[in-house]
């Protein structure tokens, strides 16, 4: 790679010039183990001076270069051109998505931190709970709980990759969201009743899953999973009036009652009778296509399957565990 | 090839052409399909949301029940596939959890050793089957099919679990698409969410997300989509309508599994690989191939 000349097709945006953004292609020699990062400052010291990005300590800890490298968010400063060429064959720059471009590469972070701190993101001390002497101490089991989530740098790369967020302003995104996992299981904490209150917002329950943040975090935080694990708690804290949380405990009565999925039960059980009815209109259309009337049938006729009493025992004997 | 065959519970309810294809392709393959009726749920990625251990013991007894026979286990669902290599990793590394897990497991008589794989029917094609195989088997290629797939997340992501290929640049779908004589289009939504694990919570943020990848697809040149993942076929198809009215816009994108965009180009017909029982209707899309001159 070193010596190679490699071309970066970067965002370009000027709100005070340009009605539209524009992308600028630039190319570069480089040289052995050059970052993305290096890359663009190189471009802004002997190309293009006016070209606006954030960075600081390019050594992933301050957590600011977060951008869209090859359409995926990425620390600039982690991430290595040679690595980039290899697995794309080109270098295309962007600012991050979910949030405002305000000048190139440059986003504004608001919705990020208003979300972030709506979560009380910080230790809130029981006023019960006398100080101790010395500092607070923690088993070891209580420091691995926290996963990396510790570690969350708020580079909002998850953020970024976020599909939710991107159709439903009102999801808080990944990494506010494994914060408030963080402190919902510290045992210094003492709110955790509000905070798995909060955690039992619908809007907590409108992640999809997909993994994406978990993959983007450049801290390995998982984020995605522990919000996994902030519903899980949330559910045992009692916290199942929303649908979200409704939907999730009605499939865990639907297996161990027939082991596989009977959907319409899931249905009804899910949305009530009220629910269910409003559903029928898309119903009457499968009907049509012969989707819903060998479900219906299904639905009906649907036994559990012939390993149903293992099934039964494993969710008798896991409770009995804990 | 012998597979202990885990169909997914959309496979054989809602999503039932999926499993009526599968057989299909499986046999004209010469795959041999073991069946295993006392298989569970894989928990969707929404029983550990209420009960995270509950659901790693019943994919470890699925597993085992593999294991037992002594066969990998072929899945033909993005998310089964997900669940169930995820399983095989925490109890591989949880060793507290998975020691409570084998406990409960000798009650009833199985025995987790930890040695099924958990292979998608994408994975088995393209390495178990081979591409070059496949191409010598395909007799009526889909020349002048533009194909969008669409990956499903839990076959990619986590991708230190899943690992079958990188995650943010995947090509097995896309060689899978040429090999049977289409023509793979790229976009970005390939790899993305297709929204259906919050139908239930919010079903119109869940039809946006959708709609938005469907329309870039349909922009990127797709006549049609291929989904490793029954739920994302729910999604993409069975809510189209209801993605359409998110976007504004008027979409119908027929929607293929995977087993059945194989199945025809094995010959087989529309009609026995299920095609008539979705919501888009494929039939514009068939009659742009020639060669089938017959109706869904």
């Amino acid at each position: 790679m070193s010596g190679e000349n490699v071309s970066f097709t970067v965002f370009r945006f000027n709100p005070e010039k340009d009605k539209e953004p524009h992308y600028e292609k630039y190319t570069i020699e480089t040289r052995k183990g050059m970052t993305i990062l290096d890359g663009l400052r190189k471009i802004k010291d002997e190309i293009d001076g006016s070209l606006s990005l954030r960075y600081s300590c390019s050594s992933a800890i301050c957590g600011s270069c977060s951008m869209k490298i090859n359409r995926y968010s990425k620390l600039a400063c982690k991430t290595q051109i040679a690595d980039q060429m290899k697995l794309h064959g080109k270098i295309l720059v962007e600012p991050m998505a979910n949030l405002r471009a305000i000048k190139d590469l440059v986003v504004d972070m608001e919705p990020f931190w208003n979300h972030w701190n709506n979560l009380k993101p910080w230790l809130i001390k029981d006023p019960k709970k006398p100080e101790p002497a010395r500092e607070h101490t923690m088993t070891r089991d209580q420091v691995t709980a926290f996963g990396n989530t510790p570690s969350c740098i708020t580079c909002a790369a998850c953020f970024s990759e976020c599909p939710a967020y991107e159709v439903d302003h009102n999801f808080p995104g990944p990494a506010a969201l494994s914060r408030l996992y963080r402190f919902s299981i510290d045992p210094r904490d003492g709110a955790q009743k509000e905070r798995l209150e909060m955690a039992g917002s619908i809007d907590t329950w409108l992640c999809v899953r997909c993994g994406l943040c978990v993959e983007a975090c450049p801290k390995d935080v998982k984020p995605g999973e522990m919000i996994t694990l902030l519903k899980e708690m949330s559910v045992k804290a009692g916290h199942v009036q929303n649908i979200g949380a409704h939907h999730a405990e009605s499939f865990r009565e639907n297996i161990e009652e027939f082991g596989n999925l009977n959907e319409g039960k899931l249905v009804f059980d899910t949305l009530g009778v009220g629910g269910a009815l409003k559903k029928s209109p898309d119903a009457i259309k499968l009907l049509l296509r012969g989707k819903k009337v060998d479900k219906l049938l299904g639905d009906l006729t649907q036994k559990p399957i012939p390993g149903i009493e293992q099934v039964k025992q494993i969710y008798r004997e896991m409770k009995k565990k804990k | 090839m012998r597979y202990a065959y885990y169909p997914g519970c959309v496979a054989q309810t809602s999503g039932r052409e999926l499993d009526i294809a599968t057989r299909r392709v499986a046999d004209k393959l010469g795959i041999e399909l073991v069946d295993f009726p006392n298989f569970s749920c894989c928990g969707a990625g929404v029983i550990d949301e209420a009960d995270f251990e509950v659901n790693l013991a019943l994919n470890a007894r699925n597993l085992a029940l593999a294991e037992e026979k002594g066969i990998d286990m072929l899945t033909v669902c993005s998310t089964c596939t997900g669940m169930l290599a995820r399983a095989n990793r925490t109890m591989d590394q949880d060793k507290a959890l998975a020691g409570r897990v084998q406990e409960v497991l000798s009650h009833i008589g199985v025995e987790y050793r930890g040695t099924t794989k958990v292979k998608h029917l994408l994975w088995i094609l393209a390495t178990d089957y081979g591409y070059d195989k496949l191409r010598e088997k395909v007799v009526f290629p889909l020349n002048g099919l533009k194909v969008a797939s669409f990956y499903g997340c839990h076959i990619l992501r986590p991708s230190d679990i899943l690992g079958f290929e990188n995650a943010e640049n995947p090509q097995s779908f896309e060689q899978l698409i040429t090999a049977l004589g289409a023509e793979p289009i790229i976009y970005d939504g390939r790899v993305k969410c297709c929204g259906f694990p919050i139908l239930f919570v919010k079903e119109e943020a869940a039809a946006k997300m959708a709609g938005n990848y469907l329309k870039d697809a349909k922009a990127h040149g797709a006549d049609s989509m291929v989904t490793a993942c029954p739920l994302c076929h729910i999604s993409l198809d069975t809510f189209q309508p209801q993605a359409e009215a998110a976007i504004g816009e008027s979409l119908e994108l027929p929607t293929f599994h995977l087993a059945q965009l194989v199945g025809l180009a094995l010959g087989l017909q529309p009609k026995e690989l299920g095609l008539s029982r979705h919501i888009v209707s494929p039939q514009k899309v068939l009659e742009k191939l020639s060669a089938l001159a017959v109706s869904v």
